[in-house]
């Protein structure tokens, strides 16, 4: 009995999955059916020149891909280089205002320093001369 | 001849093949298959993959971008972005995706959809370039480096396996003669029943008593949430009856062991078990069910799914 349904259902699998087999190509018979023409041929020759061309041109574009690559990261180091440079011009810029100031300071001092002494000297001057 | 064996042996799917455009002559670098599919080819259940791979890359020779030779060591087939294994016969691979398919069509509770009713299954060849920056080849994927030669003696191993489970030793293979093998594996190829048999029948106990057990493999159906094809479980399956009632094994006796919760709480078996493309029964008889539907490796691959 097990076995009648076993052949039934096997049955039932083969036709489900031979629905529409007309429109699948058999492997097994695929090679055989392919007979080269000769315009099948010349095809043929005329894709292998095709696909030569095609790898060149791949190989172009890998070539030019590692030329860009390298641009690129001589693009980058020019840009980290800059950044640097900013830094330090920055950095320097601080360090001059600081000292512009402090020269100014100096000279406001030397300045008032100097009006001090000529002030007494004047003022010794003119108590000799009222004397 | 044995009417079952010729009819599992005369199976045959309806596959369409999808290529990935970067494959392509004309394709775009990106990777997305092409919208129509390329070959609409018929493959015997009961045949590996790559035994076919070179006669459908020469069927697309003249769109492909590269030499057929460089492809096939780097290419590989997916079903919905799933990796197909080729180590595995074409019949169980399409049994493990489609198994929704195959419950539906022999089950008159589902409304037969239109998909099991006409059958096909769609899969993608994908290929990786050697000189491409990711080259890597999908995670778990063994390359067919050494073409057919590497299928053989994959399925020569087995085999061996296949052998050892049934005999408890492998000295029936090792004793074949040279012209017996090439015979053996010639036949798969050709599609040759009595070749098969005459062979096989050598390897395989005659009767249910020769058994030490029998080479089983179970595999749960293809699931979206995974990235790869689950590894098979391997049971052991004695043909005797523990218990001394009569009768023979039934697959309900051995499933149970390994998958317990396909039971209901009432005794009622859930769950389905496919092989070949057809629904087993759990009062199939495990011995007959080996002898008619087994694979070309030697195995009864058993698809367990339990909705």
């Amino acid at each position: 009995m097990s076995e009648k349904s076993l052949l039934e259902r096997l049955e039932v699998r083969n036709a489900v999955e031979a629905h529409y087999k007309e429109l699948f190509q058999d492997i097994i018979t695929l090679d055989s059916n392919n007979i080269t023409t000769s315009s099948n041929a010349q095809m043929n020759t005329i894709v292998e020149k095709y696909r030569e061309e095609l790898k060149s041109k791949d190989k172009d574009i890998n070539r030019l891909q590692e030329i860009l690559d390298v641009m690129n990261k001589n693009n980058e180091r020019l840009n980290d280089e800059i950044i640097s440079m900013t830094i330090e011009n920055n950095v320097l810029e601080d360090k001059f205002n600081t000292l512009n100031e402090e020269h100014n300071k100096l000279v406001q001092r030397w300045l008032s320093k100097v009006q001090q002494d000529a002030d007494a000297m004047n003022a010794t001057i003119e108590s000799r001369g009222s004397r | 001849m044995n009417p079952l064996r010729s009819l599992v042996w005369k199976g045959e799917i309806n596959v369409q093949i999808y290529v990935e455009e970067s494959l392509l002559i004309g394709g775009k670098q990106q990777q997305h298959a092409s919208s129509k599919p390329l070959l609409n080819l018929r493959f015997p259940r009961d045949t590996f993959l790559p035994m076919y791979l070179t006669s459908i890359l020469n069927q697309l020779k003249l769109s492909l971008k590269y030499e057929i030779e460089k492809i096939i060591p780097r290419c590989w087939f997916s079903y919905n972005e799933k990796v197909l294994p080729w180590f595995l016969p074409i019949g169980v691979i399409f049994d493990m995706t489609m198994s929704n398919d195959i419950i539906s069509r022999s089950n008159d509770t589902i409304k037969p959809t239109r998909r099991s009713i006409i059958s096909t299954w769609p899969i993608k060849l994908h290929f990786k370039q050697k000189e491409e920056t990711d080259r890597k080849l999908p995670y778990g994927f063994i390359p067919l480096i050494a073409g057919e030669g590497q299928l053989e003696s994959f399925w020569m191993h087995r085999w061996k396996q296949a052998c050892f489970i049934m005999n408890g030793s492998s000295k029936i293979m090792m004793q074949l003669a040279r012209h017996e093998t090439v015979s053996f594996w010639n036949s798969i190829k050709q599609r040759d029943l009595d070749g098969f048999t005459e062979i096989s029948s050598k390897i395989i106990p005659a009767s249910e008593s020769g058994f030490r057990m029998v080479p089983i493999k179970y595999h749960l159906p293809y699931n979206n949430e995974t990235n790869n094809f689950e590894s098979p479980i391997q049971p052991v399956v004695k043909l005797i009856q523990n218990d001394n009632s009569k009768g023979p094994i039934v697959l309900q006796d051995v499933i149970l062991k390994d998958f317990p919760d396909l039971i209901d709480i009432n005794g009622e078996f859930k769950g389905f078990m496919i092989a070949q493309g057809i629904i087993l029964q759990p009062s199939d008889s495990v011995y007959e069910l080996y002898s008619s539907l087994l694979n070309i490796d030697g195995f009864l691959h058993i698809i367990i799914s339990n909705s």
